[in-house]
């Protein structure tokens, strides 16, 4: 038996260690938003986070995630809420065929938790999914207005004019 | 006659002329065909409760309302652009939660896209010939998604079935609420009046089904639209964002088992042997099915299934034909050079023409063949019970031919098809060969369902690919760099014969091809002698419909040279165009918006470039500018501006998505596109292989779409044919050098 976490919820799953992620998620746990597309870890439609990194869930494999925590698109919100990344989605109409979004969501999702205001040359660095419709446009449109979101919904980075310049509310 | 026979001879005729259907028609007869429900105006009461308000709109007394929509959303929005037709007379927010738009279960003739079949608009379908092809389409169910043309066939159509609904269930509401039908006013899925009285469609439409649906019934004014013309958002974007949209991969009935496949590594190739070793005892496996052409492994699990088909022993026989891509286009050149002509048309005196010109320009383009490379791979979900009766859920760009194909693997009694999203399609899913192999795996464990999963590589090299070719463009130039004469000569494998050899099991003549020639006819400028002709030749490998299908090397092509002819006259490429375009013409005025929109300004040099494309196709004229920066060979993809005549605009934001990555479709063929077949053998596999643009790659692109009152064009397509031609010349802007031959990365260019 295999342990691991997934979208908080823990899993003792007696599968293959040397099966990818990728498949454990979608053949034996029902977890279809994770897409298979290459299986070379090229595109990018099945990343996933573990432990908070994004992982392409087709080349790692079970054994090496155990006790770790999974983070899959199913579980970025709660059901019937949206995180600031997937509201900026909507907001954009990034989606066309839609089979690359869950991974270019996590991605995203990923690399505004390690840098809240990307520059387009950080996001075209960090972003290297395939999507085969082209709504690269609209990607890059959705990753700064969700950093614009987090930003005006978190704590304020400047402190305000009377407090010491030092003591900066936390980001 | 049977429906697969009867299936062969409209796809026979498909491809010709009305006149045709018309014969067809006749051998079915036309009492028959006088019965074809071809407007699917009528009411029914289904067994679950819900209602049919004519074939399009489904309404349960819970007030779910459900639209139907006959066309595969691959992801060109065409769910969200076609409920707004519905919507927009029925006074529905298709956002609301108890909207659904999908794909139906069923083949109505009210559904069969008879625009695409007879390449006519349903508008313009009138007089018996018409009347018959109609019906002939509709008798088979040829519910199909192609040819940017689900828009086009449905912008009546839709709308007449909202108005239909909305008036019978005003008559239903005024009797269910005892008052005039005045005084009733319509809102979201529902009635009120001003004394505060409510009634939801759901608890009239089992009333209004009783009605006779209207004779005629009059559309909502343009100057009142709601829905139509606006940015609605897409009513597939919550679930693919959530991550819960269904495609074809994520379907998961009760009991499923997963098959991988293992298909030829040459095409035409046979299973020589098979040695299962002891793959059988293997963790979930559950069945090996041999076929003649491919081995699939069935198991619990899509990995276990996989590698169970890698650790097979196959030895495979040797094909009667080895296809082979340098080969074919070393032979198109030859029959190019020797003239072999098999179709020509000619108007004024070509020869005459450039025997006078001050200048001649002959120069040979050259494409090669692509795969789709969809990001959902080719798949099927097959459950063949026990009593022969299929289910099949797929993702597929026709549900008729779905059928067909199932019934050619197996005494099939009756095949129920449900259609899921898919992941992209281009074309690659009008294809039956996913659906075959699914069913024969099916058949082989008869009582489960099971999903037939093709591997990335099994998928780029599974063929059905857009054809190489090569063209021989010629112009001769007066003193003054007015056109004298313009030829355009292209050889290619005949596409519609090989897919209709493969899918429908017709043979039909390549030389009558006219996706050969397809945005050659009819070129747009100007000259005193005009010239095409075609190569055609039977294809040595399979081929088949790719975005923009003959548009994607022809667009290039005719733009491309015309960038050339320009050059030679020493005219600015935007103006050159304007003198050999009609005044007023569709094209003309897409230049011009282009030009204003991009800011044209001539040439550029120092290492700029910029590049503009026109290229009218499936009914929408598109023009491109692409700006470039050049270093060495490394091409950095400053920004394209694109100017559209798609006539009347649905839904700007869906246009502009679908120009957008159209342009990045075309873009990336341009830069990496091409499949080597060598010894019968797609060399490329993977997208390590088989390269596609990414995020870091691809330029902001601006799209400008022109005001129009005419019916609808395709938007889906015609964004690919510009991005070709339109980059070359922006390459050659900044460098100087002419790329007549693509991808673009085999002359060593690469993108910054």
């Amino acid at each position: 038996m295999i342990s691991l976490t997934i979208n908080g919820t823990r899993h003792e799953l007696d599968v293959e260690g040397e099966m990818p992620l990728l498949w454990v998620l979608r053949d034996e746990l029902g977890l279809t938003g994770t897409k298979y597309s290459c299986g070379i870890g090229r595109c990018g439609a099945c990343t996933v986070l573990v432990d908070g990194e994004a992982k392409r869930a087709c080349t790692i494999v079970l054994e090496d995630v155990a006790d770790s925590e999974v983070t899959t698109i199913e579980g970025l919100a709660p059901a019937g809420t949206w995180t600031a990344v997937q509201e900026a989605w909507i907001a954009e109409q990034v989606p066309q065929c839609g089979y690359c979004q869950p991974g270019l969501i996590v991605a995203a999702t990923r690399l505004l938790a390690a840098n809240p205001r990307p520059s387009d040359a950080e996001i075209d660095a960090a972003i290297d999914n395939i999507c085969r419709c082209g709504t690269y446009d609209r990607v890059r449109r959705a990753i700064h207005r969700a950093a614009e979101m987090q930003a005006a919904s978190a704590p304020p980075a400047v402190p305000a004019p009377a407090a010491p310049a030092s003591e900066g509310a936390p980001q | 006659m049977t429906k697969r026979s009867l299936t062969r001879r409209v796809f026979l005729i498909g491809s010709a002329a009305i006149g045709g259907t018309a014969v067809a028609g006749l051998g079915i007869g036309v009492g028959y065909l006088a019965m074809v429900d071809v407007d699917g105006h009528g009411a029914r009461v289904l067994g679950d409760g819900s209602v049919d308000l004519t074939a399009w709109i489904n309404i349960s007394p819970d007030n779910t309302i459900t639209i139907y929509v006959p066309f595969l959303e691959m992801g060109q929005g065409t769910h969200t652009g076609l409920a707004q037709l519905v919507g927009e007379e029925l006074g529905l927010d298709i956002n609301a939660d108890n909207i659904r738009v999908v794909h139906p279960s069923e083949d109505l003739a009210a559904f069969a896209n008879w625009t695409m079949i007879l390449d006519e608009r349903p508008e313009r379908l009138s007089g018996p010939l018409q009347w018959l092809g109609k019906r002939v389409v509709g008798a088979l169910g040829v519910v199909a998604t192609g040819g940017s043309t689900a828009m086009v066939a449905s912008f009546t159509a839709m709308r007449e079935a909202g108005a239909i609904a909305r008036e019978m269930l005003t008559e239903a509401a005024a009797a269910e609420l005892g008052v005039h039908r005045d005084r009733l006013m319509l809102g979201y899925a529902g009635f009120g009046t001003a004394d505060g009285k409510e009634v939801k469609f759901g608890e009239i439409a089992a009333r209004a089904a009783k009605l006779a649906p209207p004779a005629t019934v009059t559309l909502k004014d343009p100057a009142k639209w709601e829905l139509i013309g606006k940015p609605v958002p897409r009513v597939d974007v919550p679930a693919k964002v959530a991550g819960t949209a269904v495609f074809g991969t994520d379907v998961r009935p009760e009991g499923l088992l997963f098959a991988a496949l293992r298909r030829a590594p040459q095409f035409g190739a046979k299973v020589a042997s098979l040695s299962e070793g002891d793959v059988r005892k293997r963790r979930g496996i559950v069945e090996i099915v041999r076929m003649d052409d491919a081995v699939a492994v069935v198991a619990d699990n899509s990995w276990r299934a996989r590698e169970a088909v890698d650790a097979l022993e196959i030895t495979w026989g040797a094909p009667a034909v080895l296809s082979d891509s340098a080969a074919l286009v070393a032979d198109l050149k030859a029959r190019l050079k020797a003239k072999a002509f098999t179709r020509e048309e000619k108007e004024g005196d070509f020869d005459r023409a450039l025997g006078g010109s001050m200048q001649m320009i002959n120069e040979v383009y050259e494409t090669p063949f692509l795969a789709h490379a969809a990001m959902e791979p080719m798949n099927a979900t097959v459950l063949w019970r026990a009593d022969d009766t299929v289910e099949v859920r797929v993702p597929t760009q026709s549900s008729m031919l779905t059928r067909s194909a199932v019934e050619g693997v197996g005494p099939a009694k009756r095949v129920d098809v449900h259609v899921t999203l898919a992941g992209g399609g281009f074309g690659r899913r009008a294809e039956t060969d996913f659906v075959s192999y699914a069913a024969r795996v099916a058949l082989a464990v008869k009582g489960r369902p099971v999903q037939t999963l093709w591997s990335r590589e099994e998928d780029t090299r599974g063929g059905a690919y857009r054809p190489a070719s090569v063209a021989m463009m010629t112009a001769a130039l007066d003193g003054r760099g007015q056109l004298e004469g313009l030829s355009a000569i292209i050889a290619a494998p005949s596409l519609s014969s090989s897919f209709m050899a493969r899918n429908v099991g017709l043979s039909s003549d390549p030389a009558s091809d006219r996706v050969t020639l397809e945005g050659i006819v009819g070129f747009p400028y100007l000259a005193k002698a005009r010239r095409i002709a075609a190569v055609d030749t039977e294809s040595p490998a399979p081929i088949g419909y790719w975005r923009s299908v003959g548009h994607s090397h022809n667009g290039f092509y005719m733009e491309a040279f015309i960038d050339e002819c320009a050059a030679a006259a020493g005219i600015d490429p935007a103006e050159f165009r304007r003198m050999h375009l009609a005044e007023g013409s569709r094209h003309a005025r897409v230049l011009e918006k282009l030009v204003a929109a991009s800011g044209w300004s001539g040439r550029g040099g120092n290492g700029r470039g910029r590049g503009l494309a026109l290229h009218e196709s499936f009914r929408s004229v598109v023009g491109a500018v692409v700006d470039v920066s050049v270093s060495g060979t490394t091409v950095k993809l400053e920004k394209v501006t694109i100017a559209a005549d798609c006539g009347r605009i649905i839904n700007p934001q869906l246009v502009e998505a679908q120009m957008q990555g159209g342009f990045v479709f075309g873009l990336t063929a341009a830069i990496y596109g091409k499949i080597d077949i060598v010894a019968g053998a797609a060399q490329q596999g993977n997208f390590d292989s088989y390269r596609m643009l990414r995020l870091a790659e691809a330029p902001p692109i601006e799209v400008h779409l022109l005001d129009s009152e005419d019916l609808p064009g395709g938007v889906g397509e015609p964004g690919t044919p510009v991005a070709a031609p339109a980059l070359v010349a922006a390459i050659f802007s900044a460098t100087g050098e002419r790329l007549r031959k693509l991808p673009i990365a085999e002359a060593g260019y690469t993108i910054g």
